[in-house]
């Protein structure tokens, strides 16, 4: 009898431990490459990972914004910075180019570990003595160039000096790549050689204060957190998270159709109206500042003659990119800065489809109907098929030109390295700004010393207007700039425009709360998930 | 002792074959522009801390030096790198990857000798006969018939429209945990676990991916059994058996076909190395986490260590299991000078 | 051994093979389809319809449409003439060189013999579709890649067969005699015993034709080989790949029916042609 009376007693435990357990499936596209915030940057898993363990001082604020379609959801905005393991922020009264952060308190690392000022300044001194990503962004204009220009006023109040007081910087900091890790995960694994642990925090995930934490990784198969049942903005209403590492996108739809996982991104838009039909699937599509960019290096031949890239910006059917390559789910692109990204000014751009102006523009060029053109190649990476079928239709498009050109595939190292290097001659990349500032897109776009200005563009007045307005706060006179800068940049025309790609994100109808952020993370906290 | 010292003579012989299949790895890498710093590191970082990474990861050293550096390594401490996709040591991917491709493999290759050798043996009794042709041609169109796409039509028919088998993501739905580990196996592992569903998940896995490796491997198998058994049959002493008077099954088992196993072992060897580069196919189509997709991303994303690791595995693989027929071959046939 | 059978006799074990005729009139149909592309497809195999994209077979497009509205029959009937270049590419240039060494080793005997067998050794040890994709990651994607990624792999079987053919015939006695004679060596090995160890060479070959085109529509499958949008069987079943959940079956049917006819034309060509040419066989 007692056993019995034992036995139900256990079954309903565990029912009653079921039923609370939630637990989400998510498809995702590959392993972790390294598990260190401070360097992640190649794969979204790992990256989601760092956004979901670690947290930063300062967040974006949650905005409400409505869709072209007239459904409402919820985003960031990232000109409205709010506290995240900085309770608030200001600039100092007395010092316009200081700030001065009031740091959460009570916080504890997953580890136990208290969460203070001199956890904040260690990791600071971890970014820069590593030259991590994060020195790069803080780095822009020369704001932040050294760990010693954040000071511990106290316990809980960090004080941050610039060279000069500017919201860029700030917004810079809200990339989890400056997230706040561990001193003692530091402490017990640094190395005479390896004073950073830098080694340690690539192979394993330190422990973080955010609101999940790492149960277990299978590479090549999942990766699977849970939740940090103190954190401090109380326990996640998502128990586990499960991370099913799926490379293949139409594989992903597939268990999304089967139901064996509540959500996945990056589906390929073929896919998108086929799931929309599924009762128990939800699509969002978001509108981004994503662009799919056709990139002519300024400084090879025949893209060094600006007449052929205006050629190639008249030659493009983007109409029929979004329609056959995005159905519907992209919209035409409105130029170097995309609209949604504040100071936007579509009127700069005058390129439409328009062959015959294509063609007269390519004789005007000095080579009718193609002839005397060099070899080119238009080069893209293996395993993206938009970018794939973009250079298809380019390759279409361009041939009525008289332009021949040839698609060739590479390797990611191969081609990401032959781009860093400025040696592409035609390729198409995709390009996002995750800090939505018109002065961070145009620097690492269209600065002549950028280390991401692939095409090697250079014009100094660009030049000149980014470096005297990217630090600055007058509002007013910085979007005037960044006007004047876009006509220059659309006359020149760089890079052309094939389309702006929405994001798109396919979940099971129970999964509620999904917020689009920028760097386009999920962030599971606000999530849940109905029974 | 003349039989340990024949194996020891053997594996010696490997060790520069396995060398040299690392070299040419080594080689293939290092000829194209582009190393997996750049994937890792990304635009944003200085130049200085790229090169200090480079260096880290050896690369700025020569050629010969980064190899014998890796040499060392390997055979002092076992050490193959650390992969530059999923921040773990070679080592340990392998270890956890070998195991999908293994079982893929076994059953892969159980099926073919199930299937071709009663086949086979079916011809050679009835030789020149309808069932003879009708064999012979069910072996030239199975190794005619590319497997990537023979897996995209078994995958369109029973899975996209008789739905009877799984979706073809891996060796367990995504629910569902692995078993304990023992041997890696996972139908192994849930039978010694006792649990039948994982069991039957891992089957039903298993299904499609292993039947689309069997369909190629069979064809050779299913030749070289026909042709080693019409021999055998008209062979002296199965006349001698024959005459004897003894029964049909033991002059086509014990008399006919041991005789045959030798040519069927010989050529085992070619099909198993001919299914370890198709199980990368496979193992693509069905996204079925082995060696082969490890192999195929590792060279896609230009992982050096993984590249060399995964291809340093796969010939020791090849080459042990070529080892392995040459023993048993020498075992049954007594004419092998031991 | 060509010669030992009279030419009229192989005609005559060619029809009475029914499998080898079939076989033959496989592989003629498709050279026939690569010489008489421009004529037989009804389409540029590039043209793009993008009013008919993804479209199932219909009068049209008698084997339906990709995704970009190419016509799915005439890239296929155009791909032959790629994939056959390629394979044909690959044997010649594997056959030759692998024979050329192979001959060379065998003639040549002591630590260069030694040396390079251990070579072929090494090549061997790779799976060959391994070392094709490392081969294809090293040259980059391309049509010249697949080329060299498929010979290469293949370059140890020749070299192995032609060395050990000539071991066998350099023992014999015409052999013996034309070096008794006062022959030079490299007039030995061009003019007596290259051409007496080429027989099973071709056999070879000929098999290795179909596999060539199975190891080169493979790689173009996994995206090293040949690039989008171009008309090679493999890449068109790449293509197909993506639509596949769509069940637009079309899209990679009838490019892997052309690779396997292909091959099983080859193979049976070449079976045929090992039964015709095996001593023991024509002794029956």
């Amino acid at each position: 009898m007692q056993r019995a009376w034992r036995a139900f007693l256990a079954g309903i435990l565990f029912l009653g431990f079921a039923a609370a357990q939630k637990t989400l499936v998510v498809a995702v596209e590959g392993d972790i490459d390294t598990f260190d915030p401070a360097f992640s940057v190649g794969s979204t898993p790992t990256q989601t990972i760092s956004a979901n363990v670690f947290e930063t001082l300062i967040r974006p604020q949650i905005v409400e914004r409505t869709a072209p379609d007239g459904t409402v959801y919820r985003t960031v905005d990232m000109e409205q910075l709010v506290g995240q393991l900085a309770e608030s922020w200001a600039f100092d009264s007395s010092d316009p180019n200081r700030v001065i952060f009031r740091l959460r308190k009570g916080v504890r690392y997953h580890s136990g570990t208290p969460f203070n000022a001199d956890a904040v300044i260690l990791g600071m001194r971890r970014i820069f003595e590593s030259q991590s990503i994060t020195t790069f962004l803080v780095g822009m204009g020369g704001a932040v160039t050294r760990a010693d220009q954040f000071r511990k006023l106290d316990d809980y109040t960090v004080a941050l000096t610039m060279k000069q007081g500017n919201l860029l910087t700030l917004k810079n900091l809200t990339i989890y790549n400056s997230a706040a890790i561990d001193p003692a995960d530091l402490k017990a694994h640094a190395t005479p050689e390896d004073p950073w642990a830098l080694d340690w925090f690539k192979k394993n995930l330190g422990s973080g204060t955010g609101p999940y934490l790492l149960e277990s990784y299978v590479p090549g198969d999942r990766i699977v957190l849970k939740a940090y049942p103190n954190y401090y903005l109380g326990k996640p209403k998502i128990d586990r998270v499960i991370m099913k590492i799926v490379p293949d996108p139409a594989q992903r739809v597939l268990l999304l159709r089967t139901g064996a996982v509540d959500m996945a991104n990056q589906v390929p838009v073929r896919e998108l109206d086929a799931l929309k039909r599924i009762p128990s699937l939800r699509v969002l599509s978001f509108p981004t500042t994503t662009q799919d960019r056709l990139m002519m290096n300024n400084s090879m031949p025949p893209f060094d003659n600006k007449l052929v890239r205006k050629a190639v910006a008249y030659a493009i059917p983007y109409e029929l990119i979004v329609r056959q390559v995005y159905r519907g789910y992209a919209r035409v692109s409105v130029g170097p800065i995309e609209d949604g990204m504040p100071t936007s000014d579509p009127t700069a751009w005058p390129y439409r489809y328009d062959p015959e102006r294509a063609k007269k523009l390519l004789a005007e060029a000095g080579y009718p109907e193609g002839k005397g053109l060099p070899p080119i190649k238009l080069r893209i990476r293996i395993g993206k098929e938009e970018q794939e079928r973009e250079a298809v239709i380019v390759q279409d498009a361009l041939s009525k030109l008289g332009m021949k050109v040839t698609i060739e595939k590479l390797p990611f190292a191969t081609f990401n390295e032959l781009q860093q290097g400025g040696k592409l001659q035609f390729f198409i990349d995709d390009w996002i700004s995750w800090v939505n500032d018109p002065y961070y897109h145009m620097f690492w776009n269209f600065h002549s010393k950028s280390p991401t200005n692939y095409v090697r563009y250079s014009n100094p007045e660009v030049d000149k207007l980014i470096d005297t307005y990217m630090l600055s706060r007058d509002a007013k006179a910085r979007a005037e700039a960044s006007r004047r800068a876009q006509r220059l940049i659309s006359d020149d025309v760089p890079q052309v425009y094939l389309a702006s790609p929405n994001f798109n994100v396919v979940l099971n109808k129970k999964v509620t709360g999904y917020i689009y952020f920028n760097d386009q993370l999920t962030r599971f906290f606000y999530m849940d998930k109905k029974p | 002792m003349r039989v340990l010292r024949y194996v020891l003579r053997r594996l010696a012989l490997l060790v520069p074959v396995l060398l040299g299949t690392l070299f040419i790895a080594f080689f293939l890498t290092r000829v194209l522009p582009g190393n997996p710093i750049d994937r890792v590191a990304g635009p944003y970082i200085s130049q200085e801390k790229r090169e200090a990474m480079k260096r880290e990861a050896r690369l700025d050293l020569p050629f010969y030096q980064q190899f014998y550096l890796y040499l060392a390594d390997l055979v002092t401490k076992g050490d193959m790198g650390t992969s530059y996709t999923t921040a773990q040591p070679v080592t340990r991917d392998l270890l956890q990857r070998f195991p999908a491709t293994l079982e893929l493999v076994l059953y892969g290759m159980g099926l073919a000798v199930v299937l071709a050798i009663p086949l086979g043996v079916l011809s050679a009794l009835h030789k020149d006969s309808p069932v003879d042709h009708a064999g012979r041609v069910i072996a030239v169109v199975g190794v005619s018939v590319p497997v990537f796409w023979l897996g995209l039509v078994l995958l369109y028919v029973f899975f996209l429209k008789l739905q009877w088998a799984p979706p073809p993501i891996g060796r367990l739905p995504p629910t569902m945990s692995p078993p304990p580990h023992v041997t890696g196996l996972y139908t192994l592992d849930a039978l010694l676990a006792g649990q039948w569903d994982v069991f039957k998940a891992a089957l039903s896995a298993l299904a499609l991916p292993a039947v689309s490796l069997a369909v190629t491997a069979m064809a050779p198998l299913a030749r070289m059994t026909r042709s080693a058994m019409v021999e055998a049959l008209e062979s002296e002493y199965v006349r001698a058996a024959r005459a004897l008077g003894l029964p049909q099954h033991v002059i086509i088992w014990d008399y006919a076909f041991r005789n045959a196993v030798i040519p069927i072992l010989t050529i085992f060897a070619g099909v198993f190395g001919y299914a370890l580069g198709g199980v990368v196919l496979v193992e693509f189509i069905f996204s079925w986490p082995g060696l082969g997709l490890y192999t195929l991303n590792a060279i896609l994303s230009s992982d050096f260590p993984a590249i060399q690791g995964a291809i340093l595995l796969v010939t020791t693989v090849y080459v042990f299991i070529y080892l392995l027929l040459d023993l048993a071959v020498a075992a049954i046939d007594p004419r092998v000078e031991v | 051994m060509l010669k030992r059978v009279a030419q009229s006799e192989v005609l005559y074990r060619i029809k009475q093979n029914p499998t080898t005729l079939l076989g033959l009139g496989i592989v003629i149909f498709m050279f026939g389809l690569a010489v008489f592309a421009p004529w037989v497809a009804p389409y540029d195999p590039l043209e793009k319809h993008f009013d008919h994209v993804s479209e199932p077979p219909s009068r049209q497009f008698w084997m339906g449409t990709d995704q970009f509205g190419q016509d799915i029959f005439s890239r296929v009937v155009w791909a032959a003439r790629l994939d056959l270049f390629i394979a044909a590419t690959a044997v010649a240039i594997s056959l030759v060189v692998g024979s050329l060494l192979g001959a060379l080793s065998g003639y040549l005997g002591g630590w260069f013999d030694e040396m390079f067998m251990r070579l072929m050794d090494i090549l061997q040890a790779f799976p060959s579709l391994i070392l094709a994709m490392g081969i294809a990651f090293a040259l980059g994607p391309g049509v010249f890649t697949v080329i060299v990624a498929t010979s290469a792999v293949n370059i140890p079987g020749y070299a192995r067969l032609m060395r050990s053919t000539l071991l066998s015939e350099k023992q014999r006695t015409y052999v013996l005699a034309a070096r008794a004679v006062g022959n030079p060596p490299w007039r030995i090995l061009f003019r007596h015993l290259i051409p007496n160890a080429l027989t099973p060479v071709l056999v070879n070959a000929t098999l290795h034709f179909g596999w060539a085109i199975l190891e080169a529509a493979g790689l173009s499958f996994l995206g090293l080989g040949v690039a989008v949008p171009n008309a090679e069987w493999g890449v068109m079943i790449n293509m197909g790949l993506q639509d596949f959940w769509q069940g637009h079956w079309w899209a990679y049917t009838f490019p892997g029916v052309f690779i396997a006819l292909t091959v099983l034309g080859f193979n049976l060509v070449g079976d045929g042609l090992s039964d015709l040419l095996d001593p023991r066989r024509a002794r029956q």
